[in-house]
Formats: structure tokens, C-alpha cells, sequence
């Protein structure tokens, strides 16, 4: 996948990974990877920018005796998913202006 | 390779850039290790999964490089965007004075608070003071008042959730045709002290301008800088390049983290620092005191460079390339990269090296010229 599409996909992504419960790090490429190629090195940018821009906040826990990170989705991360949502209805109709063309390129 | 070694490593390989990103990182993929080991893999596994250190390492720094290639759009043009949303915030309006009574005539420093927007300051054409940034029907996203004889531009609460309940659905995807930029329209005369701070954005200041000094600091944009400064220049960006033509000042400080440095017809009465971790440093036609220049990663290239002083030049991996540069005393310090290229005026030449091949003239006499080197090789002549 073209790598500018996919890095604005992650975003909302990684946002839609932790919407229902708080997860962390490794769980969260876990349940992204079958959908779009994540790795770790990639994720943790992705966090870092959405803790800056309050769409996540970020609190540690104990768990079997060490401190893993959870990701919390915020109200205004609930905000961006829907936004999207709502606008990709506009990458739709893109989509299928551009599907159109080839067909009436392949006809002459 | 077990987890302290491989986060050792890391911690190494990442060298450059802040404390915090460093830190980060690490606990970050010690969490991770954590987890693949307590699914059931061990602990050599674990690390093995995650692919070298050096990749890993590569791929933090590619990121890195990535948000900068996003937010790179200094050199594109902003007229399209440039239709929308944007008003005129007229500081007499804003005020409720007399549109005749304007009190941005009255100021002499300039503060600019832009958050993500890009910042633009040319000379007026009406001879007016306009301010052209970005709004909406519902919202203020800046204000604009003179306070005690300074102007200032800042970002309402309002204006920092702009973007996030606004953004087009080609931004999702990654797709940014440019930011949202703060226009600002200066009567032509001599201002005291500029001060501008952007998260994202881009800063030019135009040559038709002329500051005592300035301030300049952003995280992702490129900073173009060719408005006169007589007293001192200070910008900053991380992840941006650098540009700065034409100027005198008495001091010149510039910095980047993972962009390029450029200097070109510059003339400093006295210091002139410039550092970058991960890009290239390139100076060409400059006179200055003293010098400081390096980059961590990058090569370091001077061109017609003369100081009174010492010029002092240190890289850790890249190349230093003189080319008709002099002054009282050189000192030349890279590890792996090779110093090259041509001195003016007689030379004593110092060369430490370990491995490298070395070929400098032997003079007598001369000034002093310190080049020390790990890996590379030296090769200097005198015009």
C-alpha cells in the first residue's frame, strides 16, 4: 500500500484498536497486523503524536510485577473515528469518479 | 542477544536524538519484549522478533524523517488553501477603536504564537499592518493585539482543536496539500525584537524586512530566513532544514535535530554556531569571527568561508569538504568521515589518525590547522 495512505490509516486504526477497551502496545499490533502491516517501531510514533493532540492518554499499570503501558482513548479521539467515518464517504465517491474513467478508457 | 543487550544498543544506535525520544523508545520496546516473552516465546526469541536493533533503530529515525517529509511544504504553494477560511484580523477592529485610530501602528517587537500553523512575514503593500490567518464563521483561532509596544499574534483554546475537528478526509490518508498560514503584512521600517513559534509550521521571513533580532523556533517546519538582523539570529527547528541568506548580524546561532542546515551570504561580526544531529551542514560565502559547525550523522560542507577566529568543525560520521576557506586556527574533527578540499594562506598541519591515509603540504610557518580523524582519510591544499 502506497506508505502515505497507509500512515494516515494507522492513526484512525491504532485509535479503533483501543475505542472498546484500553489496551497496550503489543496487544495493539497484534489486533492491527492482519488488517494493515504494522510493526512496533511504527506504532510507537503513531502513539507518541496522539497522546500529543489529546485523541489518547497514556497510564501505567501493574502487570505480573512490571509496569505496562495503557492507552486510553479520549472523547476527541471518539470525534476523529466518527469524522472519518463520516468523510470517507467522500473517498467513495473519489474512488468511484476514478474507476469510471478507466472504463471509458478502455472503451476508445 | 538478550533484552538489556538489545536495549543497550538502542539506547546507543539512537544517539542524536532528544532524551525523552531515547527513553521512550527504550521502555517502550522493553514493554514489548516483555510481552512476547510472556507469550510464551524466550527471551532470545523475543528480541530476535523484533529484528536487529540497527533496524529497529532505522526505522524510529525513518519515522522521524517521515513527519518531516509531511510537514515539508514550505516550498508549495499555499494559494489554493489560502481561499478558505481565512479572514482579515484587523487588531483595530478587534480592539472596537475607530478604524483610523490603528494601534498596530504603535509597537516595535513582534510575538507570534502560531501552534500548527505556518508563519509568513513580508512587507506590506499598502504601507498597513495586516494580519492574515486562519478562521472560520463560528470560531477565533488567533488574536491579534498590541500590548506595550509589542504586536502579538497567539492561538485561542478554539484555534488548538481546529484541526482535530476539522480535518479533511485527505488528511486521514495522509494527503496534507499545506497548513493553514499566518500572513503577516509589515509596514517597511525597523523592528526591535521578532519572536515566532510554530509546532508544525513552516517560517520565511522576507528580505524587503529588517529585525534588530530575532527568535526563531519550530518543531516540523522549515525555517527560510532572509529579513536583515543586526543584532542577533537564533533559530531552531527538529525535524526541518534550514535556510538563512543575506544577513549581518552581530551573532548568528542556527540548530536542527534531523534537517539540513544552509548559510549562504552571511556576514557576522561575531559568532556563528550551526549544528545538526542527522543532516548536512552547508555554508558557502561566509564571514564571521569564529565558527562552530558539525553534524552528528551528516557531511559538513564549507565553501568561501574566512573567520578572523577559529573555525572549529566537528562530525561524527560524515564528511568535513573545505573549499577556499581560512582563519587564525582550524580545528577538524570527524570519526569515520574523510577531511578533504582546499585552505588559504601558509598552514601548520596536526593529523591524527588512526586508519586513515593522509596528504597535506608541509609548511614551516603558518597558522595552525588541528585535523583528527578515526577512519578517515585527509587530503588539504593550500591556494
Amino acid at each position: 500500500m502506497d506508505i502515505q495512505l497507509k500512515r494516515g490509516l494507522l492513526d484512525v486504526c491504532v485509535l479503533a484498536a483501543i475505542k472498546n477497551e484500553d489496551s497496550y502496545g503489543y496487544q495493539i499490533v497484534k489486533d492491527i497486523k492482519p488488517f494493515v502491516e504494522i510493526s512496533e517501531s511504527t506504532l510507537y510514533p503513531i502513539l507518541r503524536r496522539l497522546e500529543a493532540a489529546e485523541l489518547l492518554t497514556v497510564r501505567s499499570a501493574e502487570h505480573n510485577g512490571r509496569l505496562r503501558k495503557y492507552y486510553h482513548i479520549t472523547p476527541l479521539g471518539r470525534q476523529r473515528i466518527e469524522t472519518f467515518k463520516k468523510e470517507w464517504s467522500e473517498i467513495i465517491s473519489v474512488y468511484n469518479f476514478i474507476v469510471k474513467e478507466d472504463v471509458g478508457n478502455d472503451k476508445t | 542477544m538478550t533484552k538489556h543487550e538489545f536495549l543497550s544498543r538502542l539506547r546507543d544506535l539512537l544517539t542524536g536524538l532528544s532524551h525523552e525520544d531515547i527513553e521512550g523508545s527504550v521502555d517502550f520496546y522493553g514493554e514489548i519484549i516483555d510481552d512476547i516473552v510472556e507469550s510464551g516465546a524466550s527471551e532470545e526469541e523475543a528480541v530476535a522478533a523484533l529484528g536487529s536493533a540497527e533496524e529497529v533503530a532505522a526505522n524510529i529515525r525513518s519515522q522521524a524523517s517521515a513527519d518531516e517529509d509531511e510537514h515539508d511544504r514550505c516550498k508549495e504553494d499555499h494559494s489554493e488553501q489560502a481561499e478558505e477560511e481565512k479572514t482579515v484580523c484587523d487588531p483595530a477592529a478587534k480592539s472596537g477603536s475607530d478604524e483610523n485610530d490603528c494601534p498596530g501602528e504603535d509597537f516595535e517587537n513582534i510575538v507570534i504564537d502560531a501552534g500548527d500553523a505556518d508563519v509568513r512575514l513580508v512587507l506590506s503593500d499598502s504601507g498597513k499592518l495586516e494580519v492574515d490567518c486562519p478562521d472560520s464563521d463560528i470560531h477565533t483561532f488567533y488574536t491579534v493585539s498590541v500590548e506595550n509596544g509589542t504586536l502579538m499574534i497567539k492561538k485561542t483554546e478554539d484555534g488548538k482543536r481546529y484541526n482535530l475537528f476539522n480535518m479533511k478526509w485527505h488528511m486521514h490518508i495522509g494527503i496534507n496539500q499545506g497548513s493553514d498560514e499566518i500572513t503577516v503584512s509589515l509596514p517597511a521600517r525597523r523592528y526591535n525584537k521578532l519572536r515566532v513559534n510554530s509546532s508544525m509550521g513552516c517560517v520565511k521571513a522576507d528580505e524587503s524586512l529588517s529585525f534588530v533580532s530575532a527568535e526563531i523556533n519550530t518543531s516540523y517546519g522549515d525555517v527560510i530566513f532572509s529579513s536583515g538582523v543586526t543584532d542577533e539570529l537564533s533559530a531552531k527547528t527538529a525535524y526541518g532544514d534550514l535556510a538563512v541568506t543575506g544577513i549581518a548580524p552581530n551573532k548568528l546561532a542556527v540548530s536542527s535535530t534531523c534537517g539540513d542546515i544552509k548559510l549562504s551570504s552571511v556576514k557576522v561580526v561575531g559568532h556563528v554556531s550551526a549544528w545538526t544531529a542527522n543532516g548536512d551542514v552547508k555554508l558557502t560565502d561566509v564571514t564571521c569571527k569564529d565558527l562552530t559547525c558539525g553534524s552528528t550523522a551528516g557531511d559538513t560542507k564549507l565553501r568561501d568561508v574566512i573567520a578572523d577566529g577559529s573555525i572549529i568543525c566537528t562530525n561524527v560520521h560524515g564528511d568535513i569538504q573545505l573549499n577556499k576557506c581560512d582563519a587564525k586556527s582550524l580545528r577538524l574533527t570527524t570519526k569515520f568521515g574523510d577531511v578533504r578540499g582546499t585552505l588559504l594562506g601558509k598552514k601548520v598541519f596536526t593529523v591524527t589518525t588512526v586508519l586513515g591515509d593522509v596528504s597535506v603540504p608541509s609548511c614551516e610557518s603558518g597558522e595552525q590547522c588541528i585535523v583528527t580523524t578515526v577512519c578517515g582519510d585527509v587530503s588539504l591544499s593550500l591556494e
